[in-house]
């Protein structure tokens, strides 16, 4: 049987494509579709989401997380190594950014159902979602190439629908205007303050089922040096553009803590949005948790770049 | 090796201390199983070569290395070539020859340092910059390929003209 050399092209032109398109088919941004001032908000932001670089998972998630004893992980990782800390079923992990730099997303599970790991490398912020959507289907979670304000989109493997990491609600696809539950009680400190206050915890091992440069940082100096390189709708002086607060957002409202002022002052009663809390020092972590006055569970607080915490939240007040 | 340690395939760290991960050389493979072409971004491979020295290249990188490289060595040896033999065909008459020759390389570590250079250019002037940079190391390598079949061409006349 002869080919034509015309029918080679072709086939070997199609095979070319299928290989070089995205495996995944996010939603696209379209007209927008206003019904009330939330839609139009939605809509604003769906339109504002640029492309990152990578297509959707080029940024590939830790998908089956193995862990290290802390032992073997002291090998690997010197004192003053970044971690995300989290207790899982009543066991504290540590994720070093120099592992999820490279992945921004980790895809566990806790209790039996799916969370959600994500670290965003240009907000600088890590924060827990369940993989649990609002019509009780379980998810999983994918990094989509795009941004807004600077910030990672996610997208679940269910509906494909777009999540920016800071604003925690759906801005595209099936479940457009739905909020991810956050779960509070993540911290980020050093690996030698994390394991001296959790010595039986674990850490992530570098065997993610990817080859990465491991132990070095893809994004230089962006975390000190001033300027951002992706837009960002809303901007403010008040504080260095890459300067730590810890967010903190109930019921629309939100309350910056700038960490390193907040060191000084050690505890603060705080209300956001109605939501009686407590903000407090920790010592040995070097680092603000926030609990509920009511309950004392730990609620959703996390470090992120001002630049970005202001973008996202322009009404947000400032704990002084 | 400039164009890898510039895509950031090549590192050099003098902290990174990367015997911690295990004996050196080490060298972790990419799994190859289901794959698609965007995923050939991915490093190929990461050797962790000394304390301070990782290299990750991607699959496009090296292809890049190989070609460009190779591209860059034989215009050189066509140059050292010319040199040598100084045929008259080689003179260029004082012309501004030398911006063809520089073009190609040129193109090539802009390409390669465009991350750096959107950097410094900032946010609004990125979006100009960004749409051209897919083509420029395709460009480099056609001129280099250009420049090399004209020299080529040039020594070829000269030599037959001598035998004459």
């Amino acid at each position: 049987m002869q080919i034509g050399r015309r029918r080679l092209l072709i086939a070997s032109g199609a095979a070319f494509a299928a290989a070089c398109a995205p495996r995944v088919d996010l939603p696209a941004g379209g007209a927008p579709a206003a019904s009330g001032a939330a839609a139009d908000e939605l809509d604003q932001i769906s339109q504002a989401i640029t492309s990152g670089g990578p297509p959707p998972d080029g940024i590939p998630p830790v998908e089956k997380p193995a862990y290290l004893s802390i032992a073997e992980a002291s090998k690997q990782w010197k004192d003053d190594a970044l971690v995300d800390t989290f207790t899982v079923d009543g066991q504290a992990r540590a994720y070093p950014r120099f592992i999820t730099v490279w992945h921004e997303i980790v895809n566990e599970s806790a209790g039996g159902k799916p969370i959600a790991i994500t670290y965003c490398p240009l907000t600088g912020s890590t924060l827990v979602f369940s993989g649990q959507l609002a019509d009780g289907r379980a998810t999983s979670f994918g990094t989509s190439g795009m941004l807004y304000n600077s910030n990672l989109v996610m997208y679940d493997r269910v509906t494909k629908s777009l999540w920016p990491q800071l604003f925690g609600v759906a801005v595209r696809g099936e479940r457009r205007g739905e909020r991810l539950t956050e779960i509070g009680g993540a911290v980020t400190t050093t690996f030698g303050r994390w394991k001296a206050k959790f010595p039986a915890g674990v850490v992530l091992s570098k065997e993610t089922g990817h080859a990465r440069a491991y132990g070095t940082w893809p994004y230089g100096d962006y975390d000190s040096a001033p300027g951002v390189i992706f837009p960002v709708r809303f901007t403010d002086a008040r504080f260095p553009e890459k300067k730590l607060v810890v967010g903190i957002r109930a019921n629309g409202a939100a309350l910056a803590i700038p960490k390193d002022e907040f060191a000084q002052r050690r505890e603060a009663k705080i209300e956001v949005g109605g939501r009686e809390l407590v903000a407090q020092y920790d010592t040995e972590l070097d680092a603000v948790r926030v609990l509920d006055r009511r309950t004392l569970e730990p609620v959703s607080a996390y470090n992120v770049m001002w630049f970005a915490w202001y973008a996202f939240n322009p009404k947000t007040e400032v704990l002084r | 090796m400039l164009y890898l340690l510039v895509a950031k395939a090549l590192v050099i760290d003098p902290a990174a201390h990367f015997s911690r991960f295990g004996a050196l050389p080490s060298l972790v493979l990419s799994p190859l199983s289901d794959r698609s072409l965007t995923d050939w971004l991915e490093p190929a491979f990461v050797l962790y070569l000394t304390d301070a020295v990782v290299l990750a290249p991607s699959v496009p990188a090296i292809l890049t290395v190989l070609v460009l490289g190779a591209l860059v060595g034989a215009n050189g040896a066509m140059g050292v070539e010319a040199i040598v033999r100084r045929p008259p065909a080689c003179a260029t008459g004082g012309g501004p020859w030398w911006i063809a020759a520089v073009l190609p390389s040129f193109l090539a570590s802009f390409s390669c340092c465009a991350p750096t250079v959107l950097l410094l250019l900032g946010a609004g002037a990125a979006g100009a910059v960004i749409s051209v940079i897919p083509f420029v190391v395709p460009v480099a390598a056609l001129l280099l390929l250009g420049s090399l079949a004209w020299s080529a061409r040039r020594l070829e006349r000269t030599t037959v003209l001598a035998a004459a």
